[in-house]
């Protein structure tokens, strides 16, 4: 049976900007490891979702590869349309457009951010100990938690913004020698 | 032993006039153990788990951990943490929030998560854990459940004194049942054999 390898994400993970799925890392880690690929990433997903997902596909995969998402981010529960909505701080997207916008301008504050990510990086760590699993982060601020990988802006080239397929290969070597 | 304690207003004594009364304290000298008491009034989940996690459990033997309602929360405002309580005291400065953001279901994985981050930081600390709640309706499973008919709550809906002596010998015996030295949540142990 072949090694079933969970991974999840923001945009970074879910191959934004690439022409073909398939050259993201998420893909060329298993084709690499001849294991079957389950990439739940999500463009402008948040940490809190990430611990939210993990809850749920605990037990159920062989390895987990977690990509943490940029501190500011969150998400609501839209209660309408029952679906859960992305919340970046560029809120128009995220519907409740001035909610969001006032958050951001007057309650979000980076303390806030940076205690919510190491809650995220201690969650995923405590619930994984037994399990195989590797910790990213990719963003454009300073950044101290001991993640496996670490891409800060320039580590990998681009395109508007996020991994090329060439940065994506990158990632993939990267997992690829930690896994060794 | 050492004890770290974390929680609501519950934990932190709130309307007794004596705080020594508050079952922290008498638990603690029942055990004749030494303890820390992390709890706040008005706190809510995330503060107990950033607290906790702050904190740090490198010195103590065995954590008490009382997890409260899951539609608060905190946010850092005006250069300190600032409590988020629906429509009691500042929480009147955030009904905004539960208009436009607040629901159930929110909550529901609020404390989802927060239940679970306190479970595993104790469980790969190798640190024991009795985990309680107040919440009256929690669809998750703790140690045990404070908030009951049978404690008597004053004028702010906060046990009293004796309120706290029975939460204290409630805490006691199941401290006794659960054997103290292999105290661990037993959704943790149902949880983790997934992976071993």
């Amino acid at each position: 049976m072949k090694t079933k390898i969970y991974f999840d994400g923001d945009s970074v993970t879910y191959g934004k900007e690439l022409f073909d799925l398939s050259k993201r890392y998420s893909a060329l880690v298993c084709e690499k490891l001849n294991a079957e690929e389950h990439n739940i990433a999500l463009n402008g997903g948040s940490n809190r979702r990430l611990m939210r997902n993990l809850i749920d596909n605990l037990g159920k995969f062989d390895m987990y590869i977690i990509q943490m998402a940029k501190r500011s981010r969150t998400e609501w529960y839209d209660e309408d349309e029952d679906k859960w909505q992305i919340v970046t701080n560029q809120p128009v997207k995220s519907g409740n457009y001035d909610f969001w916008k006032k958050y951001y301008r007057e309650i979000y504050h980076d303390n806030y951010g940076i205690t919510d990510e190491l809650i995220c990086y201690n969650f995923i760590r405590a619930l994984l100990v037994d399990v195989p699993h590797l910790i990213l982060w990719s963003g454009d601020y300073d950044f101290d938690l001991p993640t496996d990988l670490v891409y800060k802006k320039g580590s990998f080239p681009v395109r508007r913004g996020h991994p090329n397929e060439e940065g994506h290969q990158m990632i993939c070597d990267d997992i690829l020698n930690i896994l060794k | 032993m050492k004890i770290l304690y974390n929680g609501d207003s519950w934990c932190w004594g709130k309307s007794l006039d004596d705080r020594d009364d508050r079952y922290a304290v008498q638990l603690s000298k029942r055990l004749g153990a030494e303890y820390t008491d992390l709890s706040l009034h008005g706190s809510s989940n995330r503060r107990i788990v950033r607290t906790t996690i702050e904190h740090g459990l490198s010195q103590y033997d065995l954590g008490i951990i009382c997890m409260t309602f899951k539609n608060r929360t905190e946010f850092y405002m005006n250069g300190k943490w600032e409590k988020v309580n629906p429509g009691r005291g500042k929480g009147k400065m955030f009904l905004d929030y539960y208009a436009n953001y607040y629901e159930e279901e929110y909550g529901d994985s609020d404390e989802m998560i927060y239940r679970q981050a306190i479970i595993d930081h104790f469980a790969v600390n190798k640190t024991d854990l009795l985990l309680l709640t107040v919440a009256k309706d929690s669809k998750f499973d703790y140690d045990v459940y404070l908030n009951t008919p049978d404690i008597p709550l004053g004028e702010t809906m906060h046990p009293t004194k004796v309120g706290h002596q029975i939460i204290t010998h409630r805490i006691y015996e199941t401290l006794n049942k659960m054997d103290k030295g292999g105290i661990q949540n037993v959704e943790t142990e149902k949880r983790r054999s997934l992976h071993l």
